[in-house]
């Protein structure tokens, strides 16, 4: 990795919960075109952390993004009105789609909400926008009217990455996105993430807990511990030759 | 001996109220206004709230009309004409083009209200955004900032499931480019005369506590796709004591199954059967 600048920087972030702390000083960058994988065990920090880069949650550090007009602000003192603003450069999945989706409305409406949402008031181009996301993210058209609640897990999972990919944003977050699909339909998934990567150049943060899917996707790997990000490197480094005891565990947990 | 009650019913205090909290509305059209809806002699939801309008503005010289359905012979509108005359003296109309003030639940007459005429619409719900936001301050901050993209995500929704908007009543409008509103149990029909209009409407909500308002001569456009745009009710027969098929029709049930239509705004039909000429109409073209 050349010395490029990064799209997303998160410099020496805290988060305490009453005084226990989720976060202590994480500092990541997501550099463009890549594959971000964080991965730690339950109560590590992960979603803390993605609640702070979606901008869901106040946090002492800084947080940059590297988008014309928003160079030297950080984005964790902003007012909440305007975050909206920067969270349209990030798009987030979520692992229950329920928290994404409008579970009652057609999957074409939910993938055309971010448009909406920007002032597009053109019928035709909203649906042909939606559209054209949804085939992208392999989603099977002919059930494009169907509403959330009547699709399947994998199924919901794709109108979210669609609902991502309508946005054209700068990084995608994904919130343990396979967790609870069954093997196979995760393998597609995660299939179709690593073509989006290859065709868009898009730039992922993945958080996990499963090191096969982080395996599957990433270019590199940050390793949180207790609030702490306790090992960071290209994907095989880190889980070829792990160097921290846990990532160790982590590691050898897995065979 | 002293009256049973102050003039028009309600006392000074809460008429001043509710004339400060119109002045208000019509400073900023579309916006809620929350009022102290008082307990009238009237259950919530039969037009509390616009009871209350009418009473705050109403004077001996006043003339007064109430639809309800855009019929004057209702049981609802029968019974808020007469306590209304009775507790104010004012003289009472079901000519649209004479009355002042004009109480109604569904309609806005066909004959075209000029200056001076204020209507007053009951509104059942006042917020606009309820069925896309249940919470109320979370509404009331998309208010704040002009966000309406709900309702346009819901718009689509309907255009996508449906080709067209189904909604019959409360098609959200923008109101003077800046606030979203509830046009209440309105008519799409009756959407384009509140654009632009000469008179004033007020819209009250008893149970709600809210009111609002259109000033004249303001922009009222309903929420519509460009490439899609607003269209109101077709009209699918004739009127069967008139024939006309130029203004809203009801649709009256049969026995056998089918339908017969008649003129929805009564005042209207009675002057055309009546072979008096009217006013000019709000919708001039032929529709159907």
């Amino acid at each position: 990795m050349a010395e490029e600048t990064p799209l997303l920087e998160l410099v020496k972030v805290c988060k305490a919960y009453g005084d226990r702390w989720a976060l202590k000083n994480v500092s990541l960058k997501l550099y463009p075109q890549e594959v971000l994988g964080v991965v730690g065990a339950s109560g590590s920090g992960k979603t803390t952390l993605l609640k702070i880069l979606y901008l869901q949650e106040t946090a002492q550090g800084e947080y940059r993004l590297n988008v014309p007009g928003w160079e030297g602000r950080n984005l964790l003192l902003l007012s909440r009105y305007e975050q909206p603003a920067a969270r349209h450069y990030l798009a987030m999945v979520y692992q229950d789609a329920a928290q994404a989706l409008r579970m009652g409305f057609a999957a074409l409406t939910n993938v055309a909400e971010p448009l909406v949402l920007r002032g597009e008031r053109r019928f035709g181009v909203l649906e042909a926008e939606a559209q054209e996301a949804l085939e992208r993210a392999d989603f099977p058209l002919e059930r494009a009217g169907d509403p959330p609640a009547s699709l399947s897990g994998g199924e919901r999972q794709r109108v979210q990455i669609a609902k991502a990919l309508v946005q054209k944003p700068l990084a995608v977050l994904l919130d343990e996105p396979t967790t609870g699909l069954d093997l196979l339909v995760q393998a597609t998934f995660l299939d179709t993430l690593r073509r989006l990567k290859r065709q868009l150049g898009m730039s992922l943060i993945l958080v996990s807990h499963d090191l096969s899917v982080v395996r599957a996707v990433a270019d590199r790997i940050v390793v949180l511990y207790q609030g702490e990000v306790v090992e960071e490197g290209l994907a095989d480094q880190v889980l070829e030759d792990p160097r921290h005891p846990f990532t160790q565990d982590l590691v050898a947990a897995r065979l | 001996m002293k009256p049973k009650h102050s003039y028009a019913y309600l006392d000074p205090e809460a008429k001043r109220e509710i004339r400060r909290k119109v002045l208000k509305a019509l400073a900023i059209p579309g916006h809620q206004v929350p009022f102290a809806s008082r307990e009238m002699p009237l259950a919530r939801g039969w037009g509390t709230g616009g009871l209350q309008l009418t009473l705050s503005l109403v004077g001996p010289q006043d003339v007064v009309k109430v639809i309800d359905q855009g019929a004057d012979d209702s049981v609802n509108a029968a019974n808020l004409r007469r306590f209304i005359a009775q507790v104010s003296g004012a003289r009472t109309t079901t000519d649209t083009l004479e009355a002042t003030l004009i109480q109604s639940r569904h309609r806005i007459p066909e004959e075209r209200l000029q200056e001076g005429q204020i209507l007053i619409l009951q509104v059942p719900i006042p917020e606009p955004l309820r069925y896309v936001e249940p919470s109320d301050a979370r509404a009331r901050e998309l208010h704040a900032l002009g966000d309406y993209s709900l309702l346009w995500v819901d718009l689509f929704e309907e255009h996508l499931r449906h080709g067209r908007s189904r909604k019959g009543a409360a098609y959200p409008v923008l109101v003077h480019g800046r606030y979203g509103m509830d046009p209440s149990p309105l008519p799409r029909w009756d959407l384009p005369k509140l654009h632009l209009a000469a008179h004033i409407t007020l819209f009250g909500a008893g149970r709600e506590k809210r009111l609002y308002a259109v000033p004249p001569y303001t922009r009222v456009e309903p929420l519509a796709f460009v490439d899609r745009p607003f269209q109101p009710e077709p009209i699918l027969g004739s009127c069967r004591r008139s024939g006309c098929r130029h203004v809203f029709l009801n649709a009256i049930p049969q026995e056998d199954g089918s339908l017969a239509y008649e003129i929805s705004d009564q005042g209207y039909m009675e002057k055309l059967l009546a072979g008096k000429t009217s006013g000019p109409l709000f919708v001039e073209k032929e529709h159907g």
